[in-house]
């Protein structure tokens, strides 16, 4: 039986990439003070920040909801229904959302797609990809609620697994400029919202440990339009060199975050304009999210 | 034992180590994990022939 480091009882955990095995009770107190450390050291949250976490009933963001609370910020959520039917996803994760803000006591701010854009995600078949367009709404919708309610930062789920798959995205396609903009944290600028992913460095399976030994309460089924993303591709290859060199995630990411300096004379710096239509920050005359949702509908 | 593992339940006949019961559904430590009676194992804990368990998966797309 393999034991806890810290106290000796029977560990659930063996991280590899720390020489470090745990049991339910220090596997928390561990995941925690890593993530206060994490929010020092990168300067994530500032004093009287108003923190909005993206919650999408998953494990991610419904953990770092929680996590952000055990440390003693005041933060609420966001949640976004998609109007995914099939096997009832969208009912079922904002159901998931809202026993979490009950459980904490702070507010969830539900925004309903199809009372917005007049389609919901399964309606969107002559639009782009339903991933693409799911990301363009959410970024849209996170944006400008944080602006409206007065919120300073925004807070997402992306895990040390997020990452990586979308750094060796970029670096397969050699997109400079990408290389120069990802980051931990993307600073506010005129008309957007800072945004920060404080679960950077922790694995997609060390969050779901952490979920399972606070009993959260998760939508365990995936997207139904997520099961063939490309991404999921790459969390296996990181996944099979991780299993043969662990830690390997954690270099590849921590490594990149040191030398990125290196590619921020690719970024392409494009004036920010205000959408003629809505007033949000875009780099065209009409906003992508204004460009699918109204001018494409004839609604603009 | 009886294993569920996505919304479906399968019959593995033997006792193995948790890291070999994921190898047989083709899947990694790294991601996957393996609960019995609501506890977590890790992947060098035995499941029994009569155990029944639940592998969770930790990986997620979009």
């Amino acid at each position: 039986m393999v034991k806890c480091k810290k106290c000796g009882a029977k560990a659930i955990i063996n991280l590899k990439a720390f020489k470090l095995s745990l049991c339910k009770d220090c596997y928390p107190n561990w995941f925690e003070e890593r993530l206060k450390r994490t929010i020092r050291k990168h300067h994530l949250f500032k004093d009287g920040d108003r923190i909005l976490v993206a919650v999408s009933g998953g494990k991610d963001s419904l953990s770092l909801w929680y996590a952000l609370n055990r440390l003693g910020y005041i933060a609420d959520g966001l949640y976004i229904n998609l109007g995914i039917s099939e096997g009832n996803y969208s009912s079922i994760s904002r159901e998931k959302c809202e026993k979490m803000s009950e459980k904490l006591g702070m507010e969830l701010i539900v925004v309903d797609m199809k009372e917005e854009t007049g389609l919901s995600i399964p309606e969107t078949k002559d639009l782009r990809s339903k991933c693409s367009t799911c990301g363009m709404v959410k970024r849209y919708f996170m944006n400008r609620i944080a602006l409206e309610r007065g919120y300073t930062v925004i807070a997402t789920g992306h895990n040390l697994d997020d990452e990586c798959a979308s750094l060796l995205s970029t670096v397969l396609r050699w997109e400079l400029g990408y290389l120069g903009r990802q980051d931990i944290s993307l600073p506010q600028m005129e008309g957007f919202v800072r945004k920060v992913k404080p679960f950077a460095f922790f694995s997609e399976k060390e969050v779901l440990v952490y979920a399972l030994t606070n009993k959260i309460d998760y939508i365990y089924d995936e997207c139904p339009y997520s099961r063939s993303a490309t991404s999921i591709v790459y969390k296996e290859v990181l996944n099979r060199i991780e299993n043969r060199s662990p830690g390997a995630k954690l270099r590849f990411y921590s490594e990149f975050l040191k030398k990125k300096g290196n590619f921020e004379h690719f970024r392409e710096i494009e004036e920010l304009k205000r959408c003629s239509l809505c007033g949000q920050p875009t780099t065209r005359d009409i906003c992508a999210f204004c460009k699918e949702f109204r001018v494409k509908r004839g609604t603009g | 034992m009886k294993v569920k593992f996505r919304g479906k339940e399968y019959e593995v006949e033997g006792s193995m180590r948790v890291k070999e019961l994921l190898q047989r559904f083709d899947l990694l430590p790294e991601y996957a994990l393996v609960v019995r009676n609501d506890e977590i194992l890790t992947e060098d804990e035995l499941v029994r022939e009569d155990d029944e368990v639940m592998i969770i998966t930790a990986i997620s797309g979009g």
